[in-house]
């Protein structure tokens, strides 16, 4: 059961997503409430079967708990790519027509300005942003922290002739 | 105590191979290299250790929970890659607003520098370099391998209630 907890947690994760989806309408509520619930059911599989002690014990949990996370991330970007991929719009969008789209047809429903005007839009409707008197500022400093996060790692793995 | 030590060596040893094969020479297809990386050098540390007399004997279970960990951190990190690679537009966005401050970014400053490029055309190109769509004349339609991820994300769509993204 040790070995299982984190599966049996994204389990639960995905289907309590599902079901606040279904219920709360509300996406990203039932996004925390899934990675919740599962993280619950990873740690109550832990507590019932590790039968370690010390150090040992830490370790149990540690692997159990991070390899949950690591599951719930990999769930977490499955959904992301729905929201906010151009990509897999683009996708559904050519399986939604008959005989294919035309490249002017693509460009026309989704032009520059709103690529943009939708991130914008998603960022003031998340509290990210907010746009007063013509000039956008920031709300709250999470997505900041990530980018910044993002750009160290970038430093970190990509030569410099790649960044 | 074991497979957590054994676990987080083994991902550091993949990450440093990396590291060094990166700053050699960038491969092409990062994703499928990266993921090659993953799948070669624990084989490989384990071998040597083996060899050197440092042989990793574990239970079958615990085995099981040293594999898990190491796919699930496998797949996040590859996850995590594709928005290494490719910068995020919303980070990018958040980056140039936090330039400016408490003064704030105007929207027309915004406009001109994110919405210069045709967000299309250099999607298209990807998808059919990786084998999602074919353009035949100015017409796209999906390949088998792009159909198969446009149902999969189509069926997790309506499954999942998330209207088309983008």
């Amino acid at each position: 059961m040790l070995t299982l907890a984190p599966v049996a947690g994204l389990a639960a994760n995905v289907f309590a997503q599902i079901a606040c989806a279904r219920i709360l309408r509300r996406l990203g509520l039932s996004i925390v409430a899934g990675a919740l619930c599962g993280l619950l059911v990873t740690a109550l599989c832990t507590a019932l079967d590790s039968t370690s002690a010390g150090i040992a014990l830490a370790a149990d949990w540690a692997v159990a708990i991070l390899t949950y996370f690591a599951l719930a991330f990999g769930y977490w970007a499955f959904l992301n790519l729905n929201i906010t991929s151009l990509r897999i719009r683009i996708l559904r969008e050519i399986l939604q027509s008959s005989g294919g789209v035309s490249r002017d047809e693509l460009t026309a429903r989704y032009s520059a300005d709103e690529f943009l005007r939708r991130r914008l839009e998603r960022l003031e409707t998340g509290r990210q942003m907010s746009c007063r008197d013509g000039r956008w500022r920031l709300e709250s400093r999470t997505l900041l922290v990530l980018a910044r996060t993002m750009e160290a790692l970038r430093a970190l793995v990509l030569p410099a002739s790649a960044r | 105590m074991t497979v957590f030590l054994a676990g987080a060596g083994l991902l550091l040893a993949s990450f440093l191979v990396q590291l060094l094969i990166w700053r050699v020479a960038l491969p092409r297809s990062q994703t499928v290299a990266l993921l090659l990386i993953f799948a070669v050098v624990p084989p490989c540390v384990l071998a040597t250790a083996a060899l050197s007399g440092h042989a990793l004997w574990l239970p079958a279970p615990e085995t099981a929970r040293l594999v898990l960990a190491y796919v699930a951190f496998t797949l996040a990190y590859v996850v995590l890659y594709s928005a290494i690679e490719h910068q995020s537009p919303t980070l990018a966005i958040i980056s140039q607003v936090a330039k400016d401050g408490s003064r704030g970014c105007a929207s027309a400053d915004l406009y001109a520098h994110f919405a210069r490029e045709d967000p299309m055309s250099n999607r298209i190109e990807a998808m059919e370099l990786g084998g999602y769509v074919q353009l035949d004349e100015d017409v796209i339609t999906l390949s088998s391998r792009g159909r198969r991820y446009a149902q999969l994300f189509e069926y997790a769509g309506g499954l999942f209630g998330l209207a088309k993204g983008g």
